[in-house]
């Protein structure tokens, strides 16, 4: 799964620690998730479009392969 | 927003129970030092109470305690470790019985408690193994 979290982040000037600190995991999962090492779960998706005021669907595009 | 609101998934035990883990170790090693090293002569049940608190307090302690961070991704690394420690002591019990039969090694009769002592080391082996490379 591919996912604009670097971006949707840049865009807001947010580090990763501040996203992590507004969704409630540690930077290492944000880290994560950017690397996409890591597919969050649909509550975490939610509340990652919730900061960027965007739609899940937004920041997270399935792969021909998903 | 707290950090720690994800974790009904896993109902572990507060972090602070490392450093009771870690205390009950030392407190054993004590008693145990004393026992080796003026080579007094104890019943065989003390002697199976002093290996559990050396060996498993400690590993228990850390084992089943929370991390400064608890978050979906660390349950997730969690339960991987866990079936990683499951599979490989299933794997072990099928293929040892091989051992004695394929290259004549003796099988050590290995008690519940060393299994599950291996468990848990190969457990946290593998979730701070993981922990790292996430």
């Amino acid at each position: 799964m591919k996912n604009t979290l670097k971006v949707e982040r840049a865009k807001l000037n947010l580090t990763q620690q501040d996203l992590a600190d507004k969704v409630g995991v540690s930077r290492q999962t944000i880290n994560s998730i950017e690397a996409e090492r890591y597919v969050p779960s649909t509550v975490l998706s939610i509340k990652i479009s919730d900061v960027f005021k965007t739609s899940v669907n937004e920041i997270f595009k399935l792969e021909k392969n998903d | 927003m707290d950090k720690n609101t994800n974790k009904k998934d896993l109902r572990l035990l507060p972090g602070y129970f490392k450093v009771i883990g870690l205390v009950v170790m030392i407190l054993a090693f004590v008693p145990a030092a004393i026992i080796i090293l003026m080579n007094i002569k104890i019943l065989q049940s003390q002697k199976e109470l002093l290996k559990v608190f050396t060996a498993n307090a400690f590993i228990l302690g850390l084992a089943l305690s929370k991390d400064k961070v608890e978050d979906e991704m660390t349950i997730a690394i969690r339960l991987k470790a866990m079936a990683f420690a499951f599979i490989s002591i299933v794997i072990y019990l099928i293929i040892s019985p091989f051992g004695d039969f394929l290259f004549k090694i003796p099988i050590e009769n290995l008690t519940g408690r060393h299994l599950v002592t291996v468990m848990l080391f190969e457990y946290l082996v593998m979730y701070y193994y993981l922990k790292r490379v996430r």
